[in-house]
């Protein structure tokens, strides 16, 4: 039998039910809203970064926005038109709604995409990104880089691939070899950050124009003293050289007297003693002046790379991205449960589309379009948080 | 592991669902004159996600590691790294993953429940015309409703610490079997803040409708109303609202912050004045009433004499110069089994001897029933007070083995004393499962109101059919008008208009 | 009222939903104009605008989009203890987690992240030496 209610608020049990699942869903968001809010306020001073170092393009985001905001108006206009009995017109808005959210899903992708095209995941080993400057990052960059190389050399290159075995050899040598011996030969751990900052930002830049310049003055100082150092150290190369030829000619000499005496025999022993250290002399000035050149070449051919060798090569090299993990972590677990949210709402409007959308639907129609509004104040809270903060 | 187990399943599966799922579905509509629920289907659905959860759980003692490593709190580091223990792989996995399941199915009927209460109660039911067991159910289904969601945040935000290697939970520079120091900016003490705010409600979310139930149960089997059923109702709300902001005193020894420390301190406190109210109140009930003694009322002075000591003992812990000292302990264990096992387990027990014959039209038998509660009462305490003493002494939870530690090995006997105590409590459990299970059968048959109370439940045909009113039923007072002075009989039903018709009443029963 | 429970408001023309529509839209712009302003100098001011325009921006939604300027305020005694208790969620979380590095051990903080202007600022560049 049909009992008789008195209920205390004067809507559909349902319309109440979705109220209250909006509460849940404002402590749900709360919890996630909130995470994001204390590990970014609380992150070390200064370390967030900022929209352009993790490639945050603002008016995507504020066109989003925009794609929402009209989804939410179609959707109320949906709802106007079934409570009116316009089943027809309530139709075409509900589609128009679906539409503007698929957009919305769309648009979403294309930024998760390029995030992942620059190697910005959640965290390792799959994510690149490392907090600071230090041997860690050393480390690992060497290690990705020498992987990179062995499996490009495993697989017999195309002239494409080729060219960039090269690219990574002299990155191989050129940066990080460079970078690693100039570490290993300071004890003053500020030049050790300072060098490992400067390869950190080449490949890639966190653009922000005072750290820009004051890396670039500090590769423009070492450019200078590259060439400085390769010109000396080739000179003494040289230089060397030349006084082994004469040695070992001088050598050859000696060698040739049928009956040395002691002197010659003495002679003899010195110059072959002193051939040997110039041959190690010049081993080691040859390394020397190589690693020289290389670095010569390296800071010459990465000079002006745009958007950092990273983007310029389409390598996935780690980088140094301050906070940048936790940044990762937030942004996808704020964006992410938003769009599984609108993903959601699109199925309720699936479950709903086939239905005849009249007065004794419109019910059922305001209910979706609730949680969809709720979706909206959402993300009108994420844009500027993730954005534009 | 089987600690992480015992206490999820008993917390989770067990408490959780015979209170809110079980008697809350059963009882609610019944009591306030409704159908059946406002959502059946939504019902259903929240039946049906809890064995998943169910399958989770038990999928996991299959895993490596025989269970999840890392204890039913499940703090990171532990619980996160994928190598710290022999459990931390698919099995902690799978927990987590269960745990969500179990959250998702709570909300649903969370949902249900507050729906259904706010719109769906008979005629002349106001708010404050509904039994305290009602009331219960919907503080706790706001709680979960509340708390629930930002457990489940915190879940997902672990299982993808776990699956998609983010790092919400885990610190600067922890390296695992020496792997190089993984970066990032996660807090582990972030966890636990969320963890707790979800699971200090839990526990009111586990004691609230036991409590509900038993002022039920004392008021009628004390034949008097409900002394402050106002006050009762306040109380709750404010236990309920309290218990959002006093989470931190899990948290003491964590190295939070001191000030913050000193704010929960206060706040759980102040939860001992409503947790007093009721205590009074109930005890107020009782003084100069006609106490009927039968199970049900037993079960009900057990619950509330259990909860005094569970609670005084909760206010010991929450300053923390105390909690330095014995967190960890057996005091911790003991206070909590005091409030869980000798209330609500207690409470529970009590509310199925009441309600039985109204689901199965037959009585269960008092006998066995007064034999059953005596040896509960007597072993629960012999199990749980000698932990109290334990704790005092530094005895630490948790441990395989603590009598490696100084001084421990002195307190064997007293351990021992206690696993015989627990055998026999276990035992006891076997004569309420033969009573149960014999007199679903064989028990002599309950008419409408076997116990003469008052509340719209009992105006239902028992067992109540499909819809499970066979009558309009139109509220006109509140559910404690026992021994009043108009009528003969020493109840007078919701339902019933005017006292002189009490006789028809007797008639249609 | 009609079956739905919807109060009958005839007076909510589609006009008035399309005014709120094109507030959204400007409020939209206000806060992308925000993020690029002067306002943003002091990054507290330019947060509060922008938070400000948001909730602005929440309330035309929650008043007018979700009825609540037309039907009796009920629904807030649903969403504002949420409201409430989120907030308070978030605030106890401050003192542990958003002042989390004032506690830091020197270990952790030698592997926190550090701000690029810090480590450069500890070390001039323009006097680089090299050794020889
Ligand atoms: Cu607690």
């Amino acid at each position: 039998m049909g009992l008789i209610y008195q209920p205390a608020v004067p809507v559909s049990p349902g319309k109440l039910a979705v109220w209250l699942f909006l509460s849940t869903e404002i402590m749900f968001f709360t919890a996630l809203i909130g995470t994001y809010i204390v590990l970014r306020f609380g992150a070390p001073e200064g370390s967030w970064p900022t929209t352009s170092a993790v490639r945050i393009v603002e008016w995507i985001g504020a066109l989003n926005t925009f794609v929402l905001i009209c989804s939410s108006g179609t959707i109320v206009f949906a709802f106007e038109n079934a409570r009116r009995d316009k089943p027809a017109q309530a139709k075409i808005w509900l589609l128009l709604t679906m539409l503007l959210g698929g957009a919305f899903l769309g648009i979403k992708a294309y930024e998760y995409g390029s995030k992942f095209a620059h190697g910005i995941y959640p965290r390792v080993p799959r994510s690149l990104i490392y907090d600071r400057p230090d041997i860690n990052y050393l480390s690992g960059l060497k290690q990705n880089l020498s992987q990179e190389i062995r499996d490009l050399e495993e697989t017999k290159a195309s002239p494409d691939e080729q060219q960039k075995l090269e690219t990574l050899y002299l990155l191989q040598l050129g940066m990080v070899g460079w970078t690693e011996q100039k570490v290993g030969s300071t004890d003053d751990p500020m030049m050790k950050r300072l060098a490992i900052e400067s390869l950190a930002q080449q490949i890639y830049p966190i653009s922000d124009p005072q750290t820009d310049e004051r890396i670039n003055t500090y590769v423009a100082n070492e450019a200078n003293e590259v060439q400085m150092l390769f010109g000396e150290e080739n000179a003494k190369l040289k230089e060397t050289e030349l006084t082994l030829k004469s040695t070992q000619s001088d050598i050859g000499q000696l060698s040739g007297i049928k009956e040395p005496n002691d002197e010659v025999k003495s002679t003899l022993a010195q110059k072959t003693k002193l051939a040997n250290q110039l041959t190690a002399q010049i081993t080691a000035l040859t390394k020397k002046t190589t690693l020289l050149r290389k670095r010569k070449e390296a800071l010459e051919i990465f000079k002006d790379v745009h958007g950092g060798i990273n983007e310029h090569y389409h390598l996935k090299l780690p980088m140094v991205i301050p906070s940048g993990n936790t940044w990762a972590n937030t942004y996808f677990l704020l964006t992410g449960f938003h769009a599984l949210h609108v993903f959601g709402g699109l199925v309720a409007f699936l479950v709903l589309c086939p239905k005849r959308l009249g007065a004794s639907r419109a019910g059922l129609v305001e209910n979706v379009a609730l949680y969809w509004h709720f979706v909206d104040i959402v993300w009108i809270f994420l844009f500027p948080l993730l954005y534009l903060f | 592991m089987l600690f992480t187990m015992h206490a999820t399943i008993m917390i989770f599966f067990v408490i959780i669902p015979i209170l809110a799922g079980g008697f809350g579905n059963y009882l609610i509509p019944l009591m306030i004159g409704a159908e059946d629920m406002a959502f059946p289907r939504l019902n259903m659905c929240s039946y049906w996600f809890m064995w998943p959860a169910f399958g989770c759980m038990i999928l996991s003692f299959f895993m490596p590691g025989h269970g999840p490593g890392a204890g039913w709190t499940s703090y990171p580091p532990l619980s996160v790294l994928l190598s710290s223990a022999p459990g931390s792989g698919n099995a902690q996995t799978l927990w987590t993953l269960g745990m969500i399941f179990i959250g998702v199915a709570s909300m649903m009927g969370s949902l249900n429940y507050m729906t259904t209460i706010i719109q769906m109660r008979a005629p002349g039911m106001h708010m404050f015309r509904m039994p305290m067991t009602v009331w219960g159910m919907f503080i706790t289904a706001i709680m979960q409703a509340f708390a629930l969601p930002v457990l489940t945040a915190a879940l997902l935000m672990q299982l993808s610490d776990r699956v998609l290697l983010t790092g919400f939970f885990l610190p600067e520079a922890i390296a695992a079997n020496n792997a190089s120091p993984a970066s990032g900016g996660g807090q582990p003490l972030l966890w636990q803040h969320l963890f707790w705010f979800y699971s200090h409600p839990a526990v009111y979310i586990m004691i609230l409708p036991a409590m509900g139930m038993v002022s039920d149960m004392l008021s009628c089997f004390s034949r008097k109303p409900l002394f402050g059923y106002r006050p009762m109702v306040y109380s709750i709300t404010a236990i309920a609202g309290l218990g959002f902001i006093v989470w931190g005193h899990h948290m003491f020894i964590s190295g939070m912050n001191q000030i913050l420390a000193v704010s929960f301190m206060v706040s759980t406190m102040l939860i001992a004045l409503p947790s007093g109210i009721k205590v009074f109140n109930w005890i107020g009930t009782m003084y100069g009433g006609r106490l009927h003694l039968t199970t049900p009322m037993l079960f009900s002075i057990g619950f509330v004499s259990m909860f005094i000591i569970g609670g005084l003992s909760g206010i010991v812990m929450a300053a923390p110069p105390v909690d330095i000292m014995i967190h960890d302990t057996y005091y911790i264990v003991a206070h909590l089994h005091y409030v869980l096992f000798g209330s609500s387990i207690l409470g529970v027990m009590g509310a199925i001897y009441f309600w039985f014959p109204k689901m199965f039209g037959r009585m269960m038998n008092d006998s066995l029933g007064k034999l059953h509660f005596l040896l509960t009462f007597v072993f629960l305490n012999g199990t749980f007070y000698p932990m109290h003493l334990l704790g005092a002494k530094g005895f630490p939870r948790r441990y395989a083995d603590p009598y490696q530690l100084e001084g421990m090995l002195e307190l064997l006997p007293m351990n021992q004393f206690m696993t015989y105590c627990a055998i026999g409590m276990g035992a006891a459990q076997l004569i309420f499962l033969v009573n149960f299970v014999g007199s679903m059968f064989v028990g002599p048959k309950a008419d409408r109101n076997p116990w003469n109370s008052n509340s719209l439940e009992w105006s239902a045909p028992s067992p109540p059919g499909h819809g499970n009113f066979d009558f309009q039923p139109i509220v006109y007072r509140g559910p404690y008008e026992y021994s009043h002075p108009d009528t003969e009989t020493d109840h007078f039903p919701q339902i019933v208009a005017e006292a002189t018709d009490m006789k028809n009443v007797e008639v249609n029963a | 009222m009609n079956e739905t429970g919807q109060p009958t408001h005839k007076k909510n023309s589609p006009f008035i939903f399309i005014i709120v529509f094109l507030m959204l839209c400007a409020l939209t712009g206000l806060s992308f104009w925000i993020g690029r302003s002067h306002l943003m100098e002091d990054k507290f001011t330019g947060w509060s605008a922008m938070m400000a325009v948001s909730v602005a921006k929440a309330m035309l939604v929650v008043l007018f989009f979700m009825h609540l300027w037309w039907e009796r305020p009920w629904k807030y005694v649903l969403t504002l203890p949420a409201i409430i208790m989120g907030a308070l969620l978030v605030l106890l979380l401050v003192p542990d987690i958003g002042f989390r590095t004032e506690r830091y051990s020197q270990e952790r903080n030698s592997s926190a992240a550090e701000s690029r202007e810090l480590t450069l600022d500890s070390v001039n560049s323009e006097d680089v030496h090299f050794e020889r």
